[in-house]
């Protein structure tokens, strides 16, 4: 009988498996793979050994890549690991394959780039270097294995904040890094990095990367927040610390019950396996906290400021173009002026341009880029007066020179044609609040007037539509085209067919011989009866077996009758009808009209048994 | 053979002569002239009984439901005006007027609570390509175009290599021929087989059973329309288009 642990046990075993299976089919479909390369150090002695990864980020599936041998280093695969996160309810995933890198000669070792096909896609690594020495280097680094024993929660799970500088100018990017890392845990439900933003700009992080980094000789996972901040007032401030909550799992193994003990009596039966499923994942919420850092925020210089001046801080190139610059009154050119380089784009306004007169100006589009912010500025010409498109001035502030920078542009010469048409110009571009609106005029609502005339009177029984009359005049065509068609069948068989159109003769011939004979019966003239025999007999016969009817006679038919097996009681029949037929002719023998009714029926018979034998 | 043309030449004729027939009864265009000097002079009561007379005379055209249906619009009774419009555009399913006048009476009594069910997509689509003509233009088409059908069927049969040579327009004679009949069939079922009835009172009640003191099921408001299930007494069945059957008493519901 099944224990109920063991039911227990393969629930678990099942539920983990599908869990892994779902998980690892949603992250592979979800995200791009990507194949990155890592060391655990760059510097070893010979003797020691260094670790190299090879993570693929996106997938949990992806199988260990064959790296070859590199000469000089002894390279052996340690097995995969793998890692799955949840930030702000993203799933990401990878899987780390990882291999020992043992020197077995001094020097510098490229190891990669690594290209690896799998399923159809190829994969290419970046590559890194090992540096080989015959010391070890000079700072000592702990045994691995007994230091991470000792590591308690706070030195495997940590957070850590770093500031690209500690003193900036207002407007100013700062870069902010924020590092969480991971050693031998399980962390899920990662949120975003929160501090405290006061005298600061919207804090909003990109989405993080994930890589190993060796941490005081241990190897983290890590997974790297980054974004920009600008400080909107001058002061000291402190930024952090900055606060990372997520949930780290944690193996509980399910306290086993008097009555599992009971069904158990062997204590030394039990599955150390199935005791691991056993075991039940706990999540425990954590916060963490990285340390604080200062910074120091400076006003902008009051002295040098440039009146084209607009707040403006980086390092900046400007671009001034006007296109066409050849135009007819009325018509637009439009003057694009870019921005391009580093620093906070947030700052950066319009350029400023001079004397405008001449010209009607309508809003400029922006387009904005990581590296570039686009003013595009629709000027047309009111007149035939404007030479050139005004000069355009831009000014910043650069941090780094820490000084006011203007770059200055043009004019553009243009060429303004008058129109043909002296009339206002064409209007183009938004509609400006002058636009004469055509108004909705409110039409008022009524039935519309009665009939002058009647239409055409019908009855109102059945709306004067007859289904009888209808259902007859289908019919009868359907029928008249049926008929058509049978006619149209029968003659066309018997324009293909000569046996049949025979076989159609002999009949039509047999009939009307048998209509005439009895009308000569009548008459009582033997010899013209018999006469009108014969003819029918040649007829018959000569269509029946088709040969020619003048030259038919009891010698020529014969034979053809004894060729299609005909009955010899049949073919006696015909020769008696022949003979009389030659004595009533030709010896004049006067024949009663009994002997002809017998003959008559005679040659019914015979033409009755051909056509019933198809002969 | 000749008994057939016999036939169908006595039915043509019998067709001529019911039509002339109805051209010589009592004469109902008197009356329709007649009903327009009285809505001109806005006696609407009087013109609809004036109108009336021309129906009783057992003829009707759509000029005469149309105009009926103006003078009970004139007079409020916007459910009378709905029937009188829903019959005119039977017989004449193009008029502009008429649809004009349909459309503002029936959005005068306000929307009403169901829609009819929407049909399949070949269903739709064969009816509204078809909702523009009467059932007796599609009939008439219909039979024209089986004519045309059967002379080409003989003429294939024929000269085979005609058939050959003009597959293409025989298809599209054929596809006409089925939208046309389909259509017809749609038509003929929704106007002589099912009978519609629209609420010509301000409010109706429809009862579970057809008796005065039956549970109310639902109220119905004038202009709405329903389907006629059967008549019994001075109830009707009725099917609202939700497919709820109830009784209404039969002076609140005309047929159309």
């Amino acid at each position: 009988m099944i224990s109920k642990n063991v039911i227990y046990k393969s629930a678990a075993i099942f539920a983990l498996i599908t869990l892994t299976l779902f998980s690892s089919v949603f992250a592979a479909n979800v995200s791009e793979v990507k194949f990155e390369i890592s060391l655990d150090r760059d510097k070893v002695a010979i003797g020691e050994t260094a670790q190299l990864g090879l993570t693929f980020h996106g997938t949990q599936s992806m199988p260990a890549p064959d790296i070859g041998n590199i000469d000089g280093l002894e390279i052996r695969y340690l097995g995969p690991s793998t890692m799955m996160t949840v930030i702000n309810g993203q799933v990401s995933s990878s899987v780390t394959h990882m291999y020992s890198v043992l020197p077995l000669k001094i020097g510098k070792f490229q190891l990669g780039p690594f290209s690896f096909k799998y399923k159809g896609s190829n994969y290419s690594s970046s590559m890194v270097f090992l540096d080989v020495s015959a010391e070890r280097p000079v700072k000592k680094e702990p045994a691995e294995e007994p230091i991470n024993e000792q590591l308690n929660l706070d030195d495997r799970l940590f957070v850590t904040l770093d500031l690209g500088k500690n003193t900036a100018f207002i407007n100013e990017l700062i870069p902010v890094k924020v590092k969480l890392y991971v050693y031998r845990l399980n962390v899920s439900d990662i949120q975003l990095p929160v501090f405290s933003q006061e005298g600061f700009s919207k804090i909003e992080f990109k989405e993080p990367k994930q890589y190993k980094e060796n941490f005081n000789g241990v190897l983290f996972d890590v997974l790297e927040f980054k974004t920009d901040i600008f400080g909107t007032r001058p002061g000291d401030f402190t930024i952090g610390p900055a606060r990372i909550k997520c949930n780290v799992v944690v193996k509980k193994k399910v306290r086993r019950t008097s009555m599992d003990d009971l069904f158990e009596q062997d204590p030394s039966a039990r599955d150390s396996f199935f005791d691991d499923f056993l075991a039940r994942y706990e999540k425990h919420p954590v916060e963490l906290k990285s340390q604080d850092l200062k910074l120091d925020i400076s006003p902008l210089p009051s002295e040098g400021v440039p009146e084209s001046f607009m707040g403006a801080v980086g390092d900046y190139q400007f671009i001034y173009k006007a296109s066409p610059v050849k135009v007819k009154m009325g018509d637009p050119i439009n003057v694009t002026m870019s921005v391009n380089g580093t620093g906070n784009f947030n700052t950066v306004l319009l350029p400023k341009m001079d004397n405008t007169d001449g010209f009607r100006i309508y809003e400029a589009e922006v387009k904005t880029s990581d590296n570039s912010k686009e003013f595009n500025q629709v000027l047309i010409p009111e007149s035939a007066d404007p030479k050139e498109v005004p000069k355009a001035v831009f000014s910043y502030f650069d941090p780094n020179k820490k000084q006011y920078i203007t770059i200055s542009h043009g004019p553009i010469p243009i060429e303004v044609e008058k129109g043909k048409d002296e009339g206002p110009s064409r209007m183009i571009g938004p509609t400006t609040p002058e636009q004469k609106v055509e108004e909705k005029e409110d039409l008022a609502r009524d039935i519309v007037y009665i009939k002058e005339s009647p239409s055409k009177w019908v009855s109102t029984s059945g709306n004067g539509y007859k289904l009888k009359i209808l259902f007859i005049l289908y019919i009868v065509p359907a029928f008249l085209l049926l008929a058509y068609y049978l006619i149209v069948r029968r003659v066309r068989k018997i324009k293909a067919d000569s046996a049949y159109a025979f076989r159609l003769n002999a009949m039509k011939a047999a009939k009307e011989g048998v209509r005439t004979l009895r009308r000569e019966i009548n008459s009582k003239n033997s010899k013209v009866f018999y006469e009108s025999l014969f003819k029918a007999l040649q007829n018959y016969l000569g269509n029946r077996l088709h040969m020619p009817s003048a030259g038919v006679t009891f010698d020529t038919v014969n034979e053809a009758l004894l060729a299609k097996d005909v009955d010899l009681d049949i073919i006696r029949k015909i020769k008696n009808l022949f003979n009389a037929c030659d004595q009533a002719r030709f010896a004049f023998m006067d024949i009663d009209s009994l002997r002809m009714r017998d003959d008559l029926k005679e040659f019914e018979d015979i033409v009755r048994f051909l056509e019933r034998k198809k002969v | 053979m000749k008994r057939i043309f016999a036939l169908i030449i006595m039915l043509v004729l019998s067709l001529s002569v019911s039509s002339h027939a109805e051209d010589k009864q009592a004469d109902p265009s008197q009356s329709f002239y007649t009903g327009n000097a009285l809505y001109e002079k806005r006696d609407y009561e009087k013109a609809v009984n004036e109108y009336s007379k021309a129906l009783n005379a057992g003829v009707a055209n759509s000029n005469l439901y149309y105009n009926i249906g103006n003078a009970y619009f004139k007079m409020g009774k916007l459910g009378y005006a709905i029937l009188f419009y829903e019959r005119a555009k039977r017989l004449s399913p193009q008029d502009p007027d008429l649809e004009s006048n349909l459309t503002y009476a029936k959005s005068l009594v306000g929307n009403p609570a169901f829609q009819l069910p929407s049909a399949n997509p070949a269903v739709s689509f064969v009816k509204r390509s078809t909702e523009d003509f009467s059932i007796k233009a599609l009939g008439l088409s219909m039979l024209l175009l089986y004519f045309i059908i059967v002379i080409l069927l003989a003429i294939f049969l024929t000269y085979p290599v005609a058939a050959k040579k003009n597959r293409l327009l025989f298809a599209a004679v054929l596809l006409v021929f089925i939208i046309d009949a389909t259509g017809f069939a749609i038509r003929y079922y929704d106007e002589l087989i099912i009978k519609t009835g629209i609420v010509v009172q301000k409010s109706a009640e429809c009862k579970y059973e057809p008796i005065d003191k039956s549970t109310l099921f639902y109220r119905l408001q004038e202009g709405d329309e329903v389907r006629v299930i059967k008549t019994r007494n001075s109830w009707r069945q009725i099917k609202r288009a939700d497919g709820k059957i109830g009784w209404v008493d039969s002076a609140a519901i005309e047929i159309v």
